[in-house]
């Protein structure tokens, strides 16, 4: 399967956070899901892809195409978390503006989806909802049939009918094989309705970057008691939250004890309770 | 570039209409002054050179209020040709101004009014140009909001070199009268086309050093 996006050897510093990730690539035909806390790196990442900062090393390819090329952002479409043209312009003025902008942009692809999310042509963005605008957003980076979609907390601050809608488009630009989309969001459960693959950042270092299926596979949530706790390998423990009668701890499938009760761990319990291990671990250092 | 060209012209179109008002009040400031011909004329230069001015302004205003600039480099365009399109719209507003003061002249014209001369149209064009040369680079490295202050800091500095010198040869004309006139009469015997004409030159090359050296600016510019 070929990569819509490589990304190798990058890094990226801002003061004392550095972005680094070694190799990163996105195959086609997926929706890979970008997970981490506020200030992982997410969003540094997705503006090294988009070129839209000074990376200090590294090189970026979309489509086999270095990312500092303009030409190599023909076919993607960006939905950043607000929309970026001023409240006082209309949807129309959008189409206007970026019919003039790619070169294979469809007027009627882009009043099929304005018809399809109920936007109107004349109204002012600033009279919008923020569905509205996101709905529009969407509308804009589709229009010019783009291969890969580029999502920066595109759903945050939508309500759930309005995510659902915007999830099934999605799901159905991703039916081409040839379509790839990179979604950063806190709402995990949008990723784990959709995504194909996970990447979790943290502190600017990629913790894993996995199948979807494969990871809710490897994980398992155990809830046990205090005496149940001390007989657990501590080697074996990926996360732990602890109460005063025992704890729950996150565990590779294949090393939970015989007899403890386990379930399925969701991508929010394995990012959370990595995080925390991470972070009591560096206390202790 | 077509596109991020309409965008500028697009937002422009909101303040349309405080450049129609500026156009009116301005030619009506000239209508007032008909019986100084001269006087109703520079009104129409007056007007080009505020909306000349206002231009730049308002559109990096209007970009930096919607985070524009980030979904624009996301664009398939080089931040070169997002910058050479700005330069270019200022061109296009300049155009404009020009060609309006040139109906104004002929609406003026027709009332009894003198013609404008050949310089008075260049005049507001010159100072737009080395205006909008100079702070464009200020705004792509601050933002409007930052170089405000130092856009009118850097506007009040010649004004203010230009009063200390006059303050200065007035003190200078009190001791050696007959040096101040010599000096006055040198800079009114400059002949005033060619002057004109050089500083238009002067003025269109500081425009194209100041789009470089935007360009440079904005693209190294973290977004």
């Amino acid at each position: 399967m070929a990569n819509a996006i490589e990304i190798r050897h990058l890094v990226k510093t801002y003061g004392d956070f550095t972005l680094s990730i070694d190799s990163l690539d996105i195959p086609c035909g997926c929706i890979m899901g970008l997970i981490g806390s506020n200030g992982a790196g997410k969003s540094t990442l997705i503006k090294s892809i988009l070129d839209l900062i000074r990376t200090d090393s590294g090189e970026i390819t979309i489509d086999g195409v270095s990312n500092r090329r303009a030409e190599a952002r023909e076919d993607v479409g960006v939905v950043f978390d607000e929309i970026k043209f001023p409240q006082v312009f209309t949807a129309e003025d959008v189409r206007v503006i970026l019919r003039g902008v790619y070169k294979n942009w469809d007027d009627d692809l882009f009043r099929g989806y304005t018809e399809q999310f109920r936007l109107p042509m004349k109204k002012k963005l600033k009279e919008f909802s923020r569905g509205m605008k996101m709905k529009l957003s969407l509308a804009a980076a589709l229009a010019h049939h783009p291969r890969v979609l580029i999502l920066d907390e595109a759903t945050s601050g939508i309500d759930p009918v309005v995510r659902d809608e915007i999830l099934d488009i999605f799901l159905e630009f991703i039916q081409d094989e040839q379509h790839t989309i990179l979604a950063s969001s806190h709402i995990i459960s949008d990723l784990e309705k959709a995504a194909d693959y996970v990447t979790f950042i943290n502190n600017g270092r990629i913790v894993f970057c996995e199948e979807k299926d494969v990871l809710m596979e490897k994980y398992r949530l155990v809830k046990c008691g205090n005496e149940e706790l001390a007989s657990v390998n501590a080697a074996d423990i990926v996360g732990k939250r602890t109460n005063t009668f025992g704890a729950e701890l996150l565990m590779p499938a294949d090393r939970v004890p015989a007899g403890f009760v386990s379930a399925r761990a969701g991508i929010e319990d394995i990012m959370l309770m990595i995080i925390k291990n991470e972070a009591a671990a560096q206390e202790n250092r | 570039m077509k596109g991020i060209i309409t965008k500028d012209l697009i937002a422009l179109r909101q303040v349309a209409l405080t450049m129609g008002i500026l156009m009116v009040f301005y030619l009506f400031l000239g209508f007032m002054n008909m019986g100084n011909s001269d006087g109703s004329m520079s009104y129409l230069s007056i007007m080009a050179l505020v909306i000349n001015v206002m231009v730049p302004l308002s559109c990096a205003g209007y970009d930096e209020q919607c985070g524009w600039d980030v979904f624009g480099a996301s664009l398939p365009l080089s931040r070169n040709k997002i910058v050479a399109c700005r330069y270019l719209v200022n061109l296009i507003i300049i155009g404009f101004t020009t060609l309006v003061v040139f109906i104004g002249n002929l609406i003026f014209m027709a009332f009894g009014c003198h013609s404008m001369g050949f310089e008075a149209y260049l005049i507001p064009i010159v100072i737009s140009l080395f205006y909008i040369a100079l702070i464009t680079p200020i705004i792509y490295r601050f933002g409007v909001q930052k170089s405000r202050f130092i856009v009118i800091a850097v506007m009040l500095l010649p004004s203010m070199l230009v009063a200390g010198l006059l303050i200065f040869m007035g003190n200078a004309a009190e001791e050696e009268s007959s040096s101040m006139t010599d000096t006055l009469d040198a800079l009114t015997s400059i002949p005033v086309i060619p002057a004109v004409i050089a500083a238009t030159v002067i003025a269109a090359g500081l425009y194209v050093l100041s789009m470089l050296l935007s360009m440079r600016i904005y693209r190294n510019k973290e977004l």
